[in-house]
């Protein structure tokens, strides 16, 4: 099965519009997750406020220095950081330990399912598309983005892996499972940095950049839960008994 | 003296370091605790801290008994006014006007700073006057001039985000036009 894109548009560019669906649907998300968790209307009104700037800076970012200063692009590794950035602002004015975990975990969960949506508009753009592929779902590029041949459907393989992460991670959460945020970070690290071998970018590469940013999360996230586990979960009521 | 503080019943009124708290008992739920805005102390026990309002209204209804603070009293505790002493809310009003001021100079620098620099120049400034408006009204709730600045930077950023999306739509539309025009040039090309 061949799947065919015309990357031509008329008017409005898909990928503008799925970007901000994509902005749009995960601050919802984190939003109605900080209210119902029981954050304040005023600070889960301020993380939303923030998030599509901090966002968009650090996407801008990201690609601005990793270039050397040459382009400007939006990345999703700078969104994401710009996302966690809004919400550790957030955190450190507010200054309370259980509020910011809540906040953590919740744009935690909601990530997946913003990616998710996004790579719907490098999908229909033809951007950042796969290596040169012609087994089933291969993609097939007419108009703007004319490839010779099809190629690996690696933006489709990220939204159905995405929204797959997200869907389980909700699950998860909403069953009491304390370890399903955890679960999202490291699942999605490992799932975009695994991906990222089949783009055409990676030709020629041993490693991109997305790849080292995606294994120093993943460690970072295991080191904490390493650390975490190893200190008694009542540390504090042993303290006070003594 | 019990606080009855909506669902969550028989809470003690202590204090906790050097602020006055409501605790929880240990057999209510985390979630209720969470939603009425209970966080967990070091030592595993729910607190909730009391504004100045609510401090006034307990510390009045406590000399008749228990005190319930449910949805029909929490129109009484916001008429519940116990003024704040005169220097203390001078200087918390001197201090959110200094942020307030230094927001709107950095909002200000924003837009030719992204003209003179490039647009994470500015975008850093806009982002830092947000942070500076946002710590006024968390940490100031009552300044006036944090309150207006907060309803003009919503405006401001509602269109930042609607002038950013249509500037995406026309570079987009005129890179398509630019593409379209080079490929029926190229086609007319003889040879």
């Amino acid at each position: 099965m061949i799947i065919h894109i015309d990357t031509s548009y008329k008017l409005i560019p898909p990928y503008v519009v799925m970007i901000v669906i994509a902005c749009a649907v995960g601050i919802a998300m984190q939003y109605i997750m900080n209210r119902k968790r029981g954050i304040d209307k005023k600070i889960a009104g301020f993380v939303a406020l923030l998030s599509p700037f901090m966002s968009f800076f650090f996407g801008l970012l990201l690609t601005y220095v990793s270039s050397g200063g040459k382009s400007f692009g939006l990345s999703s590794i700078g969104g994401l950081v710009g996302m966690y950035g809004s919400v550790l602002t957030l955190a450190l004015i507010v200054g309370d330990k259980e509020k910011s975990r809540v906040m953590f975990e919740n744009c935690t969960l909601a990530l997946p399912l913003m990616y998710s949506v996004s790579k719907l508009g490098c999908l229909f753009a033809g951007c950042c598309h796969g290596r040169p592929y012609s087994g089933p779902f291969s993609i097939e590029y007419t108009g703007k983005v004319t490839e010779a041949g099809g190629v690996f459907p690696v933006q489709l393989s990220e939204t159905v892996v995405f929204f797959l992460i997200f869907a389980a991670g909700v699950i998860m959460f909403a069953k009491g499972s304390k370890s399903a945020v955890y679960a999202v970070f490291i699942a999605s690290a490992a799932a975009k940095g695994l991906l990222d071998f089949t783009r055409e970018d990676h030709i020629g590469k041993i490693v991109s950049l997305n790849q080292i940013l995606c294994f120093v999360m993943m460690i970072v996230c295991i080191v904490y839960l390493v650390i975490k586990s190893k200190k008694p979960a009542y540390a504090g009521v042993i303290k006070a008994e003594q | 003296m019990l606080v009855h503080f909506f669902e969550v019943r028989n809470c003690t009124f202590e204090s906790y370091k050097g602020e006055p708290v409501l605790f929880a008992p240990y057999d209510i739920d985390d979630d209720t605790l969470m939603k009425r805005g209970f966080r967990r102390s070091k030592e595993e026990r729910w607190y909730r801290p009391v504004n100045m309002k609510e401090y006034s209204y307990i510390v009045y209804w406590a000399q008749y008994g228990d005190v319930d603070i449910n949805d029909a009293a929490s129109q009484n505790i916001n008429n519940f006014n116990m003024p704040m002493p005169y220097v203390q809310r001078q200087q918390n009003d001197n201090t959110a006007n200094i942020l307030c001021y230094v927001s709107v100079g950095l909002m200000a620098l924003g837009f030719p700073m992204s003209i003179l620099g490039t647009i994470l120049v500015g975008g850093l400034f806009f982002i830092a006057a947000l942070v500076l408006m946002i710590i006024v009204r968390v940490k100031y709730p009552q300044n006036q001039f944090g309150k207006v600045l907060c309803i003009v930077y919503i405006v401001l950023a509602a269109i930042a985000i609607i002038l950013t999306i249509a500037a995406m739509i026309i570079i987009a539309i005129v890179c398509n036009q630019f593409i379209q025009d080079c490929e029926s040039c190229c086609h007319n090309i003889p040879g």
